[in-house]
């Protein structure tokens, strides 16, 4: 292996993911090659001086720690272990059968204000713009008994 | 009891369980959360956070990855948003920190990496930390300092091995950039 290969490896022997093979190829180039270790050299003493791990916690530290986490969990329920079937697919399901059902609604409404008038009783009429087809084409409802009279009435 | 078994013991509500939980990790959540966070009090907080979060999120726990790994990538996701927000208000920038103490990262620098360090040393190095950018000073810690491996770093992280090869290079590579005058200094 070429002088670059072996220096961008460099990093893998300092944090010690080399496989053996490699690691004893790499130190006996870093033995001959001022310019590695001058690189290797160069990271441990900034990770020295600078990524030093912080002191441990005593176990009085811990014990107090527990006790503080442990307070704070005391209000919330504990955790489930997921919602069952069916309840999952009825909480995802509620607001889709909820909107469709409002819809639905909706449209019953809107079907019964646009014409009171029964289809059959429309197709009846005979005629162009007869009393009948006026009276249903009114803004206002026209209720059974108003429909018969005009029925009666053109025949 | 190993970690699988207390996990079953939180979920049916023995609060012990996760009591146990927290004081095996605890001193693992508060080296990462102190080491990143170089702030006491920031980091106890945010390892109480770590935990809260653990025992909310335990339902989403499906066992895939050990109940360790799970944690580490909770406490570095959450280190990682608390770095994001400490960096935008960050006030201190690398070439004011190099006027006023470069005698003092020149002795650290030179000091053995065992010796024992006043608090105002320790307390340059953690200056000196707060100007690294969030993703690099969290990955250098997981390896440098929390000696994870590059497999648990990208189990932590959620991302590939050569992500976790090329991230490291590079916040090596902008770490040392930073510090060249002084390294360059002493190699003379």
């Amino acid at each position: 292996m070429d002088h670059d290969n072996l220096r961008d490896r460099l990093p893998a022997l300092h944090d010690g993911e080399l496989g053996r093979k490699e690691r004893t190829e790499l130190l006996a180039h870093l033995a001959a090659c001022a310019e590695c270790r001058a690189d290797q050299e160069r990271w441990e003493r900034v990770a020295g001086a600078f990524l030093r791990p912080p002191p441990p916690p005593t176990p009085a530290e811990t014990a107090a720690f527990v006790r503080r986490v442990m307070a704070r969990l005391r209000p919330q329920a504990p955790p489930e272990a997921g919602v069952p079937w069916p309840g999952a697919f009825i909480r995802w399901m509620s607001p889709a059968l909820s909107f469709g059902l409002a819809m639905a609604l909706v449209f019953i409404m809107w079907s019964g204000l646009k014409s009171a008038a029964p289809t059959d009783v429309l197709l009846l009429i005979n005629g162009e713009a007869s009393g009948l087809a006026r009276m249903v084409s009114q803004p206002w409802a026209p209720t059974a008994d108003d429909m018969l009279v005009m029925v009666m009435g053109e025949g | 009891m190993d970690d699988n078994e207390l996990v079953a013991g939180v979920r049916a509500a023995e609060p012990e369980a996760f009591a146990e939980l927290v004081r095996k990790y605890h001193s693992w959540v508060i080296a990462l959360c102190s080491s990143v966070l170089r702030d006491r009090t920031l980091a106890e907080d945010a390892a109480q956070e770590v935990f809260l979060k653990a025992y909310q999120s335990l339902p989403e726990f499906r066992g895939a990855s050990s109940f360790s790994t799970w944690l580490y990538r909770i406490a570095s996701n959450h280190c990682l948003d608390l770095l994001r927000g400490l960096a935008r208000r960050r006030t201190e920038s690398w070439d004011a920190l190099l006027e006023l103490e470069g005698e003092g990262i020149q002795r650290l620098l030179a000091a053995p990496a065992d010796e024992e360090r006043s608090r105002e040393d320790a307390d340059l190095a953690r200056r000196v930390l707060t100007c690294l950018s969030p993703e690099y000073r969290l990955i250098l810690t997981l390896r440098e300092i929390q000696g994870l491996t590059y497999q648990e770093i990208a189990a932590a992280l959620d991302c590939s091995l050569d992500a976790v090869k090329a991230r490291l290079r590079r916040a090596r590579r902008d770490f040392e950039g930073r510090l060249r005058h002084f390294l360059e200094t002493q190699r003379v």
